[in-house]
């Protein structure tokens, strides 16, 4: 199991992850064994959220792209060159400023970017796949964000984080371990920290009025004794905001759209 | 020429060719061609009917003569080329008859079996009884009664080898532990004992895997067990088997026999002395002795009250721990058939 420290603060606010030989001894002697204990985001530097003005087919390659990208008041308008098949006008997406850094998307070595020419157009920075975010492996196509993302936003800060891999092979009985929320409390008891439960009513600003859209048939009363169900209209399918789609790539786990994934 | 003559020139020859004979088996070829069926001087004393009477007694008692001294002349010969012949075979073999036999090894004693005799002993001398297992037994034993229920997703933690629709090769010696701590209910004392056996797995054979391999379980149960106690008696155990203080450490981990589930590690011994230094800090740790207070669902199908009694439990891997302490470093060895293996204890 990948545990994010990041999202076990938002259960036990007063945890760190101190020195790494003593995390381990003690989550080693009480749970199971703590594997790797691994730094996030450390050297990424000026990424910004970029919305995709415009996206034209570089006059001297077939699978280039010419973006003006909007990186808000601060930063105005950049020319951008992108070979990503699913760059197109109106994307959301992180973009490194010149003089930057990010991951290279092989060696996963920190690497600067620099204002340059591709092929006899300008690019003043790179529009960026997760890999380059240091998030996941996949580097052929860039990170897509939802549309109401703050334009302009410097995002640089939001991939810090350590991840402490934990061996499950010693508690398969112990489904209430199989989350955050669970390894949080457990490692409230383990060193003795508060553990703040959140907030999770939802809360309904109007009701529907006429029955539910949605039929249910229950056929095996025996082995079915409950069952809930909620319509939402109106929902729009988008990329999940980029807090979670970092956090859920730091657990191992491929964020897919905003109705997928719920937090 | 006449007869007379004749018999003197053979007479002449057959001399010259015994006392020209260089061994044994020579002369008695010569003896065969002059004294033999087809040889001349037998041809002429058969035929001395043919003989004129005035000198065929004459000839006939000169070639018998002849035949006589020949015979005499060959025996003595013979005697001195069998003399010559021995001496010279005793001079040759130099068979040295007073040396002692070539020495041939007694049999050597497999390490599983010395190996087991001094944990049996380590143990009864703690006062646990020792006890085999069926190798083959039904799925209640092995997996029901250990809380292990049929269809749950548990069973899947050991690549189990079914002989028939209820049998099994057991996959471990904790089969025996429903037998055992039914015994407290029957006598109302406590139970104290191991059982080492043989154990089968569908696994594919590597350096630390076999399908065939040695478990030493064991268990104890008696009112008012504490954990404490189960750690005081294996890490004595361990210290009596490898004959130095052994410094431990203890990490979860799961089996649904015991609760909670330990592993009681100890430090992987280094290349080259067989005690290095132990240095907390640096050393790599290795499981020796999966254990655990015994789970109440276990105590209470062997019709045990878990509210009165407790008890532990363990099961050791028996070439893992010969392993470390001999410093073999290919659990294959064990089971190989090989000669040249057991004869290195």
């Amino acid at each position: 199991m990948l545990i994010s420290k990041n999202w076990l603060q938002k259960y036990i606010p007063d945890f760190t992850v101190g020195s790494p030989n003593t995390l381990r001894h003690r989550v080693d002697t009480r749970l199971s064994e703590v594997g790797q204990i691994t730094p996030k985001g450390e050297g990424l530097s000026q990424l910004v959220v970029g919305r995709v003005v415009s996206a034209e087919k570089h006059p001297d390659s077939d699978h280039l792209h010419v973006c003006q990208v909007d990186l808000g008041e601060a930063h105005g308008t950049s020319q951008i060159v992108c070979g990503a098949p699913n760059v197109r006008p109106d994307l959301v997406s992180v973009v490194c400023m010149p003089g930057g850094n990010v991951y290279h998307p092989e060696t996963g070595e920190v690497v600067e970017i620099t204002a340059r020419q591709v092929r006899g157009e300008e690019s003043a920075g790179m529009i960026c796949s997760t890999a380059e975010l240091g998030m996941n492996d996949i580097h052929q196509t860039i990170i897509e964000l939802p549309t109401d993302s703050i334009i302009g936003e410097d995002v640089s800060e939001k991939f810090a984080d350590v991840i402490i891999e934990i061996e499950n092979k010693a508690f398969p009985h112990r489904p209430d371990v199989f989350s955050h929320m669970g390894m949080a409390r457990e490692f409230g008891a383990i060193f003795k920290l508060d553990f703040h439960r959140p907030e999770t009513r939802l809360k309904f600003n109007s009701r529907a009025e006429s029955i539910l859209p949605l039929e249910v048939e229950l056929r095996d009363r025996d082995n079915c004794k409950r069952f809930s169900a909620i319509t939402i209209s109106n929902a729009k399918i988008q990329p999940s905001p980029l807090w979670l789609q970092i956090a859920l790539s730091y657990a191992g786990v491929r964020p897919i759209n905003n109705v997928v994934f719920f937090f | 020429m006449d007869h007379t003559t004749q018999l003197q020139k053979l007479k002449q020859e057959a001399i010259s060719a015994i006392n020209d004979s260089p061994n044994s088996k020579q002369l008695e070829q010569i003896g065969v061609r002059f004294l033999g069926r087809k040889s001349k001087l037998t041809g002429i004393l058969r035929n001395l009917k043919d003989i004129d009477p005035e000198s065929r007694k004459q000839v006939g008692s000169l070639a018998n003569s002849i035949r006589q001294e020949l015979t005499s002349k060959i025996e003595v010969k013979l005697a001195k080329h069998k003399l010559a012949e021995l001496s010279a075979s005793i001079q040759s073999d130099k068979l040295d008859l007073g040396l002692p036999a070539i020495p041939s090894l007694p049999a050597k004693v497999h390490p599983i079996t010395t190996e087991r005799a001094i944990i049996e002993d380590i143990f009864q001398r703690m006062g646990f009884t020792v006890h085999q297992p069926y190798l083959i037994d039904d799925e209640y034993h092995n997996f029901t009664s250990l809380n292990i229920p049929e269809g749950h997703p548990a069973r899947d933690m050991w690549d189990t080898i079914r002989v028939d629709e209820n049998l099994v090769m057991i996959t471990h010696t904790s089969s025996m532990q429903n037998r055992l701590i039914s015994q407290v209910k029957e006598s109302g004392k406590p139970v104290r004992a191991i059982v080492p056996g043989k154990c089968f797995r569908n696994e594919a054979t590597d350096a630390t895997h076999e399908h065939s391999f040695f478990q030493i379980e064991g268990v104890y149960v008696d009112k008012g067990i504490k954990l404490s106690d189960m750690i005081g008696t294996l890490s004595e155990f361990l210290n009596q088997y490898f004959q130095r203080e052994v410094p431990l450490k203890i990490q979860p981990t799961f089996f649904p026999f015991v609760e909670p589930g330990l592993e009681i590690m100890m430090p992987k011994p280094g290349t080259g002395s067989a005690e290095a230094e132990f240095d907390p800090e640096t050393t790599d740790w290795m499981e020796v002795i999966p254990c655990g207070p015994i789970h109440p669902n276990v105590l209470k199908e062997a019709g045990v009250d878990p509210e009165v009694y407790s008890g532990f439990a363990w099961g050791l891997g028996l070439e893992r721990l010969i392993m470390i302490k001999k410093q073999i470093n290919d659990l294959r060895y064990f089971h190989s058939g090989r000669i040249d293996f057991v004869n290195q204890f």
